[in-house]
């Protein structure tokens, strides 16, 4: 049988006139719309209506205001989306630091409302994070206060946390009467708002006391030292023969990570001219590292990654890291 | 795809959204700089604002160098927050008091006292003191209103883009001040004179804080002033820009008056402890023209012991 050859039909030159000048409009239509496209006008960010605040942003109170203390104004409510509004510039340290929810409040001291205060209730969902935008925005020259295990007064103003909430008082003047009416208001909230203890911030148990001061105490939340895999490290000043070290510990979530994070850490500082030394510091798992005329010691030891950060001697240096390793190591046999 | 095309066209907008203002995109600025006259840079030292204001003043000729009879002046505020006039978060109303005062002694026919507060204006202007300094001085306030917003676009700017603008007390202003106080900025390194101008912007303007440096470089160029006044007289030199405790601020005691609000800043930015090279935004705004940041330049007066 033979078999039938059946050609092809092949598109006239009509057709491929017709084809290539889709196939062009269509690249104009694409150029066109990737030109567009390319120019961000900001303004289409601008114009998205602002939403009334409903209801839920305003709250009759943050605690119960008795005389002669008198509420100003409503609390107010701020959440991620809305904190700029309330604390401009200084939201970014919250919001890194796992912020949930302020409320806002004037208070007046007296019925004449002569002198008055505006309490600021932060919510951060964890006392670890309360106590990070507690430590990284402590004031000098404080008068502490028992009134919880974090808590001071600077001049007209008084900050605590409190579990998870971080609490500003900020008084709009000094006055005798104003501190007492703000002490006074300290411990309303915390009457009204009971929480769990701060055992989450075992860390600032492993720092040694010997040259500790401990209103340095400070825990960064996010990009320690400038390297973004390092949060949620606790930092420390010392006092060592009338120079001072830095001292840090950080619990990760397992010690592979811990390991891990050392090594990481290590490579960034070598990133920026670090030179590593030889390890004499009878830590096994430690780094010594020289950048710009200061030392880096980097360790690890179970769930923790600890060290000295910026340190001028190295003497003072291994000596502080010495003595962390050994409250680490101690505080795993309890 | 030639249908898609042809939806994406039939759906593309072209001109910007009117639910702000006017829809009228021909809104420009004036310069508001005196003409003719050269950049100049006044420093006086003292604890009394009112007293180093005029001191400085009386040095650069008075204020009727720079207003003369008849014109309507704006006084460009920092009443940004909700905050009494002890934590130095916002113009001091000792100031805008004499300010204004000054500006009627030397033949003004209107003072007029402005600002977008970032909280809410009427707390703002009441609770900083402002409004009523204002009134004593025998001003008029103009808070923010929806109608006073028109769309601005500056000149070759990437971000001010049909953005709303309070034009609305800038309309029939012949000169401006800009009044504001020295502070430590947690996002931009310091907010002062050069900052002080985010309050003309309306709308989502926090979106800007991602180009901080940017947006206040445009904002320079988007404004030129009669002059400027840096009240370093009590400076926030930490947790700025709203502050909280009297443990943030230090007497500074310093005023700074200027024609050129970029030497101002860079002055300024001494009393906070900082290099003009640790705030990006100066070196950014000297570059694109506005001013100098060498201020040394400009032969300051200096007065000292007011």
């Amino acid at each position: 049988m033979k078999l039938k050859t059946v050609e092809k039909d092949r598109p006239s030159s009509a057709q491929r006139l017709v084809f290539t000048g889709v196939m062009l409009v269509l690249a104009m239509i694409c150029a066109w719309l990737f030109n567009v496209q390319s120019k961000f006008n900001p303004a289409v960010i601008a114009f998205i209506p602002v939403e009334e605040k409903p209801d839920k942003n305003i709250i009759n109170s943050v605690i119960h205001i008795n005389a002669p203390l008198t509420a100003m104004s409503p609390a107010e409510l701020f959440f991620p989306d809305t904190l700029y509004e309330k604390i401009n510039g200084r939201a970014d340290l919250y919001l890194t630091a796992g912020f949930k929810q302020l409320a806002a409040q004037r208070i007046a001291a007296d019925i004449q409302k002569s002198a008055w205060m505006e309490l600021f209730v932060y919510d951060m969902v964890e006392a670890k994070n309360a106590f990070a935008v507690y430590s990284l925005q402590k004031r000098e020259n404080i008068k502490s206060s028992s009134i919880t295990n974090n808590a001071y007064f600077a001049e007209n103003a008084f900050f605590m946390t409190h579990g998870p909430y971080y609490v500003e008082i900020i008084g709009a003047e000094m006055s005798s009467t104003l501190s007492e009416a703000i002490e006074n208001v300290a411990k309303q909230f915390i009457k009204e708002h009971p929480v769990k203890s701060n055992a989450a911030l075992t860390e600032i148990d492993l720092f040694p006391v010997a040259g500790l001061k401990k209103e340095s105490i400070t825990l960064i939340p996010a990009n320690g030292f400038g390297f973004e895999k390092l949060d949620k490290v606790f930092t420390a000043e010392f006092n060592i023969n009338d120079t001072l070290y830095t001292g840090f510990i950080s619990k990760r979530e397992s010690n592979e990570t811990a390991k891990r994070l050392a090594l990481d850490l290590k490579i960034f500082f070598s990133t920026f001219g670090g030179v590593v030394l030889e390890n004499t510091s009878d830590i096994e798992t430690a780094v010594i590292i020289e950048v710009m005329d200061d030392y880096e010691i980097i360790f690890f030891q179970g769930l923790y990654i600890a060290g000295v950060h910026e340190a001028k001697t190295l003497a003072g240096a291994i000596d502080l890291a010495k003595k962390i390793q050994k409250t680490i190591t101690d505080s795993e046999k309890w | 795809m030639a249908g898609v095309g042809a939806g994406a066209y039939f759906f593309y907008e072209p001109t910007i959204p009117t639910s702000v203002g006017r829809a009228d995109n021909n809104i420009t600025l004036p310069g508001f700089a005196v003409k003719n006259t050269k950049k100049k840079l006044c420093i006086a030292r003292g604890k009394d604002r009112k007293k180093t204001l005029k001191a400085a003043l009386s040095a650069m000729g008075t204020m009727a160098a720079f207003i003369k009879q008849g014109d309507h002046v704006l006084l460009k505020v920092n009443a940004a927050f909700a905050s009494p006039p002890g934590l130095c978060a916002t113009s001091h109303p000792d100031l805008v008091f004499e300010t204004a005062r000054l500006c009627f002694e030397a033949g003004a026919a209107k003072v007029v006292v402005t600002d977008n507060p970032i909280n809410d204006p009427a707390t703002c202007f009441a609770l900083t003191g402002i409004e009523k300094a204002t009134k004593k001085a025998g001003a008029k306030l103009m808070a923010p209103r929806p109608s006073m917003f028109y769309p601005y676009t500056l000149k070759d700017g990437r971000l001010i883009k049909d953005w709303p603008l309070l034009y609305g007390p800038l309309q029939h202003a012949d000169k401006v001040i800009g009044l504001a106080p020295v502070k430590d900025h947690h996002r931009s390194g310091a907010s002062m004179i050069l900052k002080n101008w985010y309050g003309l912007l309306g709308g989502n303007r926090s979106i800007f804080h991602q180009d901080i440096h940017t947006i206040i470089k445009e904002l320079a160029l988007m404004i030129e002033p009669t002059l400027v006044i840096l009240d370093g007289t009590v400076s926030m030199v930490a947790n700025g820009p709203t502050g909280g405790s009297m443990a943030d601020l230090k007497p500074t005691n310093t005023m700074i008056v200027s024609t050129d609000p970029v030497a101002a800043d860079a002055y300024g930015a001494t009393l906070l402890g900082l290099e003009t090279e640790d705030l990006p935004f100066i070196g950014k705004a000297e570059k694109a023209g506005v001013g100098t940041s060498d201020f040394s330049s400009l032969d300051p007066i200096m007065v000292q012991g007011v």
